[in-house]
């Protein structure tokens, strides 16, 4: 707090020598950049901490941090979060899986050739807009209650941001490296593997990240009431039973799963791109 | 040059009333009409002409990129007809930014066929010819554009393909890069003696670089002028050497005379 409160006092008074205009211009150093984006969140979790405490907002639905931190450690400790974490890990997983390693074929393929471009393309159009969620009952239909209908749940949402990011990308590949391929003769392989998938790879990455996202999404959704069991299992029925702090343990673990695919992707990116490396 | 007059004489590609037609916003357009053309076993042969002649069309024709839509082009394999056909060397952009410089390099010696071991070695002897010895793990945004191309001319001589077909290789390249680049490939040539198609718009680089000018007529493109250089100026050349000749002067007013007349032909 006293950093920020001395930040400002700085920046005011810098303000009183020099033309409003120009202060105002000046791009932050990086220390100040860092120091901010450190003290905002640190600040509203104290004012959060504050008002639960004092009673001026109901602790009941916001129960301060510190409590939602024990939980959470408490959690840590035992099985049974873990085991909730686990099972809607592996259940992204499988079901990303399912639903990437096709897209990206698919995509590559449509982008590369029209014939499958123009026998897919439509398909595509008519089945994209429909919500994901939306067809869970019929794959419980088809799959059953366990855990086959989530993972083709999530396959499906995933499948098609990833086959329309994978064959916008490799649309976007210019002309003249495709006819370089072509040229020189290489084979349908090669024009796959060494030209379209890493031609199209920034895209591709881009659309496992949007992926990923979604499935988060639906896997939360999915287990809110077809599940007995993960993250989103949890936050359903901590909310049925009031156990509200625990609601906001699951909360945070979803949210650490973002930061954490967000941490893997780019890794990834790094990885799958040493092309890209300055 | 290395190569004797009878093998020269030979008769790489024969082209006859070759014509190519494209379809643009439900327009018809006539991008080659009846070119007739013979092109030698082991010539330099240069094609210039104004933009839109369709001199870079007759060279995709060749390249296999562009279906030809009338007439015959008849392509003869050289003695050794293991090698590929022919390599392409484009003007931008030929080069994967995705692989390295020998990943590069090694394209077409992968495409046809060639185990790992082979196509290193290889690759790494044309990337040291074309100067690049230092860069052969780079990736190509960390070179500037003559070098870039540099890699596209190590790519396709590295194929040994029979003919080399480029398409204005060094037309975005500043001047000092391009007589570099220039010797460069005239050196590379003589020591290979291949059978090389070079579309230009620049009169300088088809003088200096040419055994023979073809000059071509736009819309619809025809062939208006074939020009001897080799027999004016003599293997081996040097690019200055060209330059200075005072026979330079004339054929390139020879040359400018039959562009500059077509330019008012069509207006």
């Amino acid at each position: 707090m006293s950093a920020v409160t001395q930040q400002n006092s700085t920046r005011a008074k810098g303000r009183g020598h020099e033309p409003t205009l120009k202060a105002r211009r000046r791009p932050l150093s990086k220390r100040t950049t860092l120091a901010l984006s450190i003290a905002s969140p640190v600040v509203l979790l104290l004012l959060w901490e504050m008002a639960s405490r004092s009673g001026i907002v109901d602790a009941r639905f916001f129960p301060a941090p510190s409590g939602v931190l024990v939980a959470l450690a408490k959690g840590l400790m035992g099985a049974e979060l873990w085991g909730h974490i686990g099972i809607s890990l592996s259940r992204i997983l499988i079901g990303f899986l399912i639903g990437a390693i096709p897209a990206v074929l698919l995509g590559l393929a449509m982008g590369l050739s029209s014939v499958i471009r123009a026998i897919v393309q439509p398909l595509v159009d008519a089945t994209f807009p429909v919500p994901k969620l939306a067809i869970l009952p019929l794959f419980i239909l088809i799959f059953g209650l366990g855990e086959a209908s989530k993972y083709m749940v999530l396959a499906v949402a995933v499948f098609f941001i990833v086959l329309v990011n994978t064959a916008a990308g490799v649309k976007a590949i210019d002309k003249t490296q495709l006819e370089v391929g072509a040229s020189f003769g290489a084979s349908r392989t090669m024009m796959f593997f060494d030209i379209a998938l890493p031609g199209a790879a920034p895209f591709i990455l881009s659309g496992l990240k949007l992926g990923m996202n979604v499935a988060l999404l639906v896997i939360v959704a999915v287990e809110f009431t077809g599940a007995t069991s993960g993250i989103g299992y949890l936050i359903w029925n901590s909310w049925q039973v009031f156990k509200v702090e625990q609601m906001y343990v699951g909360l945070v673990v979803t949210a650490l799963f973002g930061f954490g695919f967000a941490g893997l992707f780019a890794a990834l990116d790094r990885l799958a791109m040493p092309w890209k490396r300055r | 040059m290395s190569v004797s007059p009878e093998v020269l004489d030979e008769v790489k590609v024969d082209i006859r009333g070759l014509k190519v037609e494209f379809e643009m916003r439900g327009h018809k357009i006539q991008a080659l009409d009846g070119i007739d053309l013979t092109i030698r076993r082991g010539e330099f042969l240069v094609i210039v002409g104004p933009s839109g002649c369709g001199k870079t069309t007759l060279l995709r024709v060749l390249a296999g990129l562009e279906e030809s839509t009338g007439g015959s082009v008849e392509i003869f394999d050289d003695a050794n007809e293991q090698r590929p056909e022919s390599a392409m060397v484009f003007q931008e952009h030929g080069v994967f930014s995705w692989m390295t410089v020998r990943e590069n390099v090694a394209f077409g010696l992968k495409a046809s066929g060639l185990g790992r071991q082979a196509r290193r070695q290889i690759a790494d002897e044309y990337i040291e010819r074309v100067g690049l010895g230092s860069f052969a793990n780079a990736y190509p945004h960390q070179l500037s554009g003559g070098m870039r191309q540099r890699v596209s001319v190590a790519r396709a001589f590295a194929t040994d393909a029979q003919m080399l077909l480029m398409d204005e290789p060094f037309a975005a390249l500043d001047e000092q890069t391009k007589l570099v680049l220039q010797e460069l490939l005239l050196r590379i040539w003589q020591e290979t003696s291949k059978t090389v198609l070079y579309v230009t718009h620049s009169l300088d680089e088809a003088l200096v670089l040419g055994d023979r000018i073809v000059v071509m007529s736009g819309r619809p493109g025809a062939v208006k002028d074939v020009i001897d250089v080799a027999a004016v100026f003599q293997r081996p050349r040097k690019v200055a050497d060209v330059r200075s000749d005072e026979r330079y002067g004339s054929m390139f007013g020879r040359i400018w005379g039959q562009l500059r007349q077509e330019d008012e032909e069509t207006k």
